[in-house]
């Protein structure tokens, strides 16, 4: 190859070199170009959005938190506890010109002002920062912005807010702090905290920290990932439970009234309320005590409903036998120095399970519990498990009180026959009567139905068994003699006629703190499940101290006839007869 | 073809020419990745930014809805009746997808 040759391969290779700088250069282009088309038209509209609202000031809000959610009987979820996103506002007094009053009128008419501290502190030219209202809606805000220009400052803010404003709201909870900590302090808030919270791995952190923190959360079983949770509760069959309570404490001006919508088979409970209530949006102002949650944390002696549990375990324990049992009824029983008397004190002569159960007799559930060695009671009580929890997934259930149980007296028994003596949660008392309705089997209460964990995956709960109570067939007893319980109420007046519903009443005592029981203070329950034989539902209600009324019969059989019909249309329930 | 692939192969055989190819190769590999980062965090903060708002929707929606369940509580039989409705007695039921038979009373 000579020289010119060689110059001239050269050149053919330079110029290819050149090409490929040039393509390489045009990529680069293209690819700053398609970056540049991201960022101003895919992305334009929030920069646009960033510049129209260029004097509200932006400032860090770090408040974040997962969601609650109700179910739809449709499966559509409904938010229970989200983040609602607003305005802060406002004003620098050393610098602020603007007509003072005029700020003032505005101000009040969306939120409480303090008219002299309002004055005093806007007034203050040495402050150059007063912050005159929190919470406000995005309509409002600009509307103030647009008034007073740059007079006023907006600061973007986000809050934790419960939609149905009061619904469920001692088992969804509510927030508080805990030193400089928003926390949850009740219900699911509390319970599912580790579950709900965020840490802080904002927009701005590099996402190499916010994959490694979901990784982290994966692998390391000491690490509660972040998530959602989805509630068992039923909106619609909240709000109209709620109703229900409301309307018999207005009525029978009750000291507090409470009420549980369960599934006997799963333990999912579909509503769960008592008043008095709280909105969980603003509770500044109520009592701390409303804010427990009674049908978790209270106990109470119960009354009659406890009946039914006592003769299905003298029947499973073959204590007596249902189709041959009787006794004569003089109206009252003489049990140690005690005499105890049926609830109108009127004798009728002999009679058997079902009539004791139907007319509500005490002296007929001494007859069966007396029947019963007190081991096998000791054994029955500890298998309606009233002496341990339910392990509902809602924080400080209470402890049943049933340490008569370990007495030999015969009136420590006698008592509990008729549901006196030991004091239980409502959810346990709801956990035992399930059995009535499942086969003898209670079922772990739950509210949580599946958490979705940010990291994609989730769990859902479990239906558990918490133990058999009784036999399939003794539950089947049982629920007939129930169901021809409630067919007699008022004389076949309340009975539904194509649904069969096994229910019962129950008036109790309440004891006085200072020995012995009031003479005029009851607490009424009611319970019942239907269809009978395959039940869906559960209903369980209770007020405490009635006024004017004496017997659960005139108290809450309305209400739970009311609840029953809503279920039996908004479920779409197969008669059953 | 195969004298493409000669051409590219006569073109390669030189260590020169390899170490450019190579070093083009990394600046693209960085460009590539740098956008790749951005492209990333840009979308995963569009993500979160999406699931807040998804988030603050649901909750206007369950407003609406809670306001929504409260008036059909709120109905009752004598609004009911004033347009013209009333409660049904007597409910027949029918069975979805099972043998239905029919009793003809003469």
């Amino acid at each position: 190859m000579n020289a010119r040759q060689k110059k001239k391969k050269n050149n053919r290779v330079f110029t290819n070199r050149l090409h490929g700088v040039f393509v390489l250069l045009i990529v680069i282009a293209l690819l700053l170009l398609l970056n540049l088309f991201h960022i101003q038209v895919s992305k334009g509209y929030s920069f646009r959005e960033q510049a129209d609202n260029q004097y509200v000031v932006a400032t860090y809000n770090a408040f974040e938190r997962g969601s609650i959610f109700f179910k739809e009987k449709d499966s559509t979820l409904l938010t229970a506890a989200g983040l609602t996103k607003g305005f802060k506002i406002s004003i620098n007094p050393s610098t602020y010109d603007g007509d003072i009053d005029e700020l003032y009128a505005a101000v009040k008419e969306i939120t409480y002002l303090d008219k002299e501290a309002f004055f005093r502190t806007s007034n203050n030219t040495s402050r150059t920062y007063f912050e005159i209202a929190r919470q406000v809606d995005e309509e409002t805000a600009q509307s103030l912005k647009e008034t007073f220009g740059r007079d006023i400052q907006l600061h973007s803010e986000k809050w934790r807010s419960y939609p149905f404003a009061g619904a469920a709201a001692h088992s969804i909870g509510i927030l508080g702090y805990q030193g400089d900590d928003l926390e949850g302090r009740y219900g699911l808030e509390r319970e599912f905290e580790k579950t709900l919270r965020r840490k802080n791995t904002d927009l701005y952190t590099n996402f190499f920290a916010r994959i490694f923190h979901n990784v982290k959360t994966l692998v390391d079983p000491n690490e509660e990932p972040e998530g959602d949770i989805i509630t068992t509760i039923d909106p619609q069959v909240q709000i109209f439970l709620e109703n229900e309570l409301k309307s018999v404490q207005e009525k029978f001006d009750s000291e507090s009234v409470g009420g549980i919508i369960i599934e006997p088979k799963t333990g999912a409970i579909k509503a769960l309320g008592a008043f008095p209530n709280f909105d969980n949006n603003d509770f500044g102002d109520i009592n701390l005590g409303t804010l427990r949650n009674p049908l978790i944390e209270n106990v109470y002696e119960v009354g009659s409903i406890m009946k039914p549990l006592i003769v299905a375990s003298a029947i499973d324990t073959n204590s007596i036998n249902p189709k041959t049992f009787s006794y004569y009824d003089a109206g009252s029983i003489e049990v140690e120095d005690y005499t105890i008397k049926n609830f109108d004190g009127k004798g009728r002569g002999y009679v058997d399970v079902q009539e004791i159960l139907t007319n509500s007799l005490n002296t007929g559930m001494v007859e069966i519990i007396q029947s019963m060695p007190k081991e096998k009671v000791r054994e029955a009580v500890a298998k309606f498990g009233f002496t341990s929890k339910t392990a509902i997934d809602l924080p400080n259930e209470g402890n049943n009180i049933t340490s008569n149980i370990a007495s030999n007296r015969d009136i420590e028994f006698a008592n509990i026959s008729f549901g006196q003596g030991i004091a239980v949660t409502p959810i346990s008392m709801v956990n035992s009567l399930s059995a009535l309705a499942n086969d003898g089997v209670r079922m772990k209460p739950h509210l949580v139905e599946k958490i979705n964990y940010t990291n994609g995956l989730s769990t859902t709960t479990e239906h558990a068994e918490l133990g058999e109570a009784f036999s399939k067939e003794t539950s089947d007893t049982v629920t007939q003699m129930l169901v021809n319980t409630f067919d007699e109420y008022r004389n076949g007046a309340v009975k539904f006629d194509r649904h069969s519903v096994a229910a019962k009443t129950g008036t109790a005592q309440i004891s006085n703190p200072e020995g012995g029981y009031y003479e005029d203070r009851n607490l009424h329950s009611f319970f019942g499940y239907f269809p009978a034989y395959e039940p869906e539902y559960l209903v369980y209600l209770y007020t405490v101290y009635p006024k004017n009324v004496r017997y659960a019969s005139e108290t809450l059989i309305d209400p739970f006839r009311n609840t029953t019909r809503f279920l039996l249309n908004h479920y779409g329930v197969a008669p059953d007869r | 073809m195969k004298t493409l692939q000669q051409k590219l192969i006569t073109f390669l055989c030189s260590p020169r020419k390899m170490n450019a190819l190579l070093f083009a190769g990394i600046i693209i590999g960085v460009f590539a990745y740098g956008i790749g980062i951005i492209s990333t965090t840009v979308h995963i903060a569009d993500a979160k930014t999406d699931s807040q708002s998804v988030a603050e929707l649901r909750s206007d929606i369950a407003e609406l809805e809670n306001d929504y369940f409260q008036k059909m509580n709120a109905i009752n039989q004598s609004e009911a009746q004033l347009f013209g409705l009333h409660q049904v007695q007597k409910v027949e039921y029918a069975y979805l997808n099972k043998e239905t038979q029919l009793a003809l009373n003469q």
